[in-house]
């Protein structure tokens, strides 16, 4: 986990800038294109990356993502929706990866037998005396999130690391505004049960 | 409001997700209850450790390497496969215009050769019509003086237009003006 840093986003670009590039980029202008991809791989990345828990498949998959949103960068309506539109792709090629083989990222065990989330999942560990330590959180952190079933991870992710509104989320997954305020509601109480032995005073 | 309805939108609270009625409702709920502000204050706590703890990874160089170079070479499949596609979706219509060429150049040619041979059958019929009809008015006329007891001169076929000024008298028959291509 050499590589892995602290939360920096991108370089800075705003709105005005962000829609002006996409119509250059639409147009082929490769160096609007790299401002476009310099904000917002990392995030992709990222967001990749939590979802399929494997650097090599995350970097594959981003490099896919921006290929083929270069291609498609004309079809866009709204480049105001850049972002919902662009994790939608990025999401898609997630689910296309792994729709033929049985996913790394289902947690077989935080499903019931109806093949419904088990949402409250008592942690069984011990909290040693030394776990405060960071690494050792950043780790009880990812394995909290790599827990979560993809329909919650990819909620949790948008949602508590990325700060995407939900109307946006919703764009995104492809599910009601009602359901992804629920979903997102169940992904942070699991998430918190499994850290909550960090987090007492 | 009760507790449960409290905690069923306590995340989209702290997200800044609710309209402002229910923001206050829950407001107003977490003054006076201590369990609701202590499940708030863990998931506000979990939420910062996650935030805090969650290393990310940073995009390699090779990433924009190797895409740029994959759109590059999708854009020249797209150049090549469009001249190749543009070649194959027409042509049927090249073969259409090339087929349509052929019969007007056939039939152009077809006609100037009937042309040709209707213009050769016209003129081997009016040379032997004149020649017939020359022959015809000479014999006419040399019984006629034979029967008048004359003796026929190379003139005397046209001793009768003498006269005439409008006539060419000659002693040899007129030209035949298709002998000389029709024979």
């Amino acid at each position: 986990m050499g590589r892995l840093d602290s939360h920096a986003g991108g370089p800075a670009i705003n709105t005005s800038q962000l829609v002006e590039c996409i119509r250059e980029a639409g147009n082929g202008n490769l160096g609007a294109y790299q401002k476009i991809y310099d904000h917002y791989a990392r995030k992709v990345l990222n967001f990749i990356y939590r979802m399929v828990n494997s650097i090599e498949e995350a970097e594959d998959l981003t490099q896919e993502t921006f290929t083929a949103v270069y291609q498609k960068l004309a079809t866009l309506q709204d480049p105001e929706r850049f972002e919902p539109w662009l994790f939608r792709i990025a999401r898609n090629f997630v689910y296309q990866r792994y729709r033929n083989r049985q996913p790394a990222m289902v947690a077989v065990d935080a499903l019931d037998e109806d093949g419904q989330p088990i949402l409250q999942i008592e942690d069984q560990r011990q909290t040693p005396d030394e776990a405060f330590e960071a690494r050792e959180l950043e780790q009880v952190v990812q394995e909290a999130i790599a827990s979560l079933a993809p329909k919650y991870r990819e909620v949790f992710v948008l949602s508590a690391i990325r700060h995407l509104s939900y109307q946006e989320i919703a764009e995104i997954v492809g599910r009601s505004l009602a359901s992804v305020k629920t979903d997102i509601h169940r992904a942070r109480l699991d998430v918190r049960n499994r850290v909550k032995h960090y987090i007492q005073d | 409001m009760d507790c449960k309805s409290c905690t069923e939108d306590m995340t989209a609270y702290l997200d800044g997700e609710l309209n402002r009625a229910r923001f206050r409702e829950i407001e107003g709920h977490l003054e006076g209850c201590l369990p609701c502000l202590e499940e708030l204050e863990s998931l506000k706590r979990s939420g910062r450790l996650v935030e805090s703890h969650l290393p990310e990874l940073e995009p390699k160089p090779e990433i924009w390497n190797n895409l740029t170079a994959k759109i590059a070479a999708a854009q020249e499949t797209k150049r090549r496969g469009g001249l190749l596609s543009f070649c194959a979706a027409h042509r049927w219509k090249a073969a259409a215009a090339a087929i349509a060429a052929s019969v007007v150049l056939a039939t152009g040619l077809w006609g100037f050769w009937n042309h040709q041979q209707s213009e050769k059958a016209l003129r081997q019929y009016m040379s032997e019509y004149i020649q017939k009809r020359d022959s015809h008015i000479h014999a006419t006329r040399a019984r006629a003086s034979d029967a008048r007891g004359e003796t026929r001169t190379a003139d005397s076929d046209h001793a009768e237009y003498s006269d005439n000024p409008f006539v060419e008298v000659r002693a040899e028959p007129f030209d035949n003006p298709f002998r000389s291509e029709a024979q």
